[in-house]
């Protein structure tokens, strides 16, 4: 440790440009990760969501279009339907 | 020998979303399901829904003796009083697990004809099924075509597979329009060989 450096003598101010050049280099983005997408311009979001909203109903559509479909159940036994 | 009379048929697909409306001009529900009777192939009566896209299945559904008539376009009936509590036709299990739509059918001597896409129903004084249409196994030899299958005046079945007669792979129809004359003929058939 140097002995000269001492916290009577680092300002305020240093530290706080030291705190922030450290938080900086935690937060960068490596080489070769895909954080670029980050800066998308806004149009990007808008489109983006409208993706996802239209891959949604899209979704929704065909679940209910399913569950909608017509059965042909075949009873087992007699019901009260059966009277006539 | 009289001519066999002629059938009116329609596919089960056909009836199911059909609005159900009182002879006042009401829109009551939607068609959901056809149910019928496997000892006898009688319909039973069908399950509602409501109108809509997103709409639900309802809690009441319409038993066959509460049909006016069934129209190219609607299902007519007297009013609403005649809807009787879903379960009371179906229960949810059977709505859920009875459904004859993807089982397959085998002859009575084990032959895989192929799985059901839609049933052929008989139109009348009452609504009877008389066959299921199929998506052909190899063993018809038309390997993923639709056929028709008819099927005897007592269609007893239990179970996952739909078993017919293996006479009735000898009155196979490719076409609705053939396949009244080819129910007649099976049956007369299956008549005779039982006398």
């Amino acid at each position: 440790m140097n002995a000269d450096f001492t916290a009577a003598e680092v300002t305020p101010q240093q530290a706080s440009r030291s705190r922030s050049r450290y938080c900086a280099r935690r937060l960068a983005p490596k080489p070769g990760t895909a954080w670029r997408w980050v800066g998308m311009d806004w149009w990007g979001w808008v489109i983006l969501a409208l993706v996802i909203i239209a891959v949604l109903v899209v979704l929704a559509v065909v679940v209910q279009r399913r569950r909608r479909r017509g059965g042909v159940i075949g009873l087992s036994e007699p019901r009260r339907g059966d009277s006539r | 020998m009289t001519a066999p009379t002629p059938m009116l048929l329609l596919r089960a697909s056909e009836v199911t979303g059909r609005p159900v409306v009182t002879l006042s001009g009401e829109l009551v529900a939607e068609i959901k399901d056809v149910v019928f009777e496997r000892s006898g192939g009688r319909i039973a009566g069908f399950t509602l829904r409501n109108p809509g896209l997103f709409s639900r299945s309802r809690k009441d559904s319409l038993p066959w003796v509460g049909v006016h008539g069934i129209g190219r376009d609607a299902v007519m009936v007297a009013d609403e009083t005649v809807l009787i509590a879903a379960n009371e036709l179906a229960s949810r299990k059977q709505s859920r697990d009875a459904d004859v739509l993807q089982d397959r059918v085998l002859t009575d001597n084990g032959r895989d004809l192929g799985r059901v896409v839609d049933v052929v129903l008989h139109s009348g004084t009452s609504l009877d099924v008389v066959g299921y249409e199929v998506e052909a196994s190899e063993a018809l030899g038309t390997a993923g075509r639709h056929v028709f299958i008819p099927l005897p005046d007592t269609v007893a079945v239990s179970g996952e597979n739909l078993i017919v007669p293996a006479a009735a792979t000898e009155f196979v129809s490719e076409d609705l329009a053939g396949f009244g004359a080819a129910v007649g003929a099976f049956r007369a058939r299956l008549r005779e060989g039982a006398s």
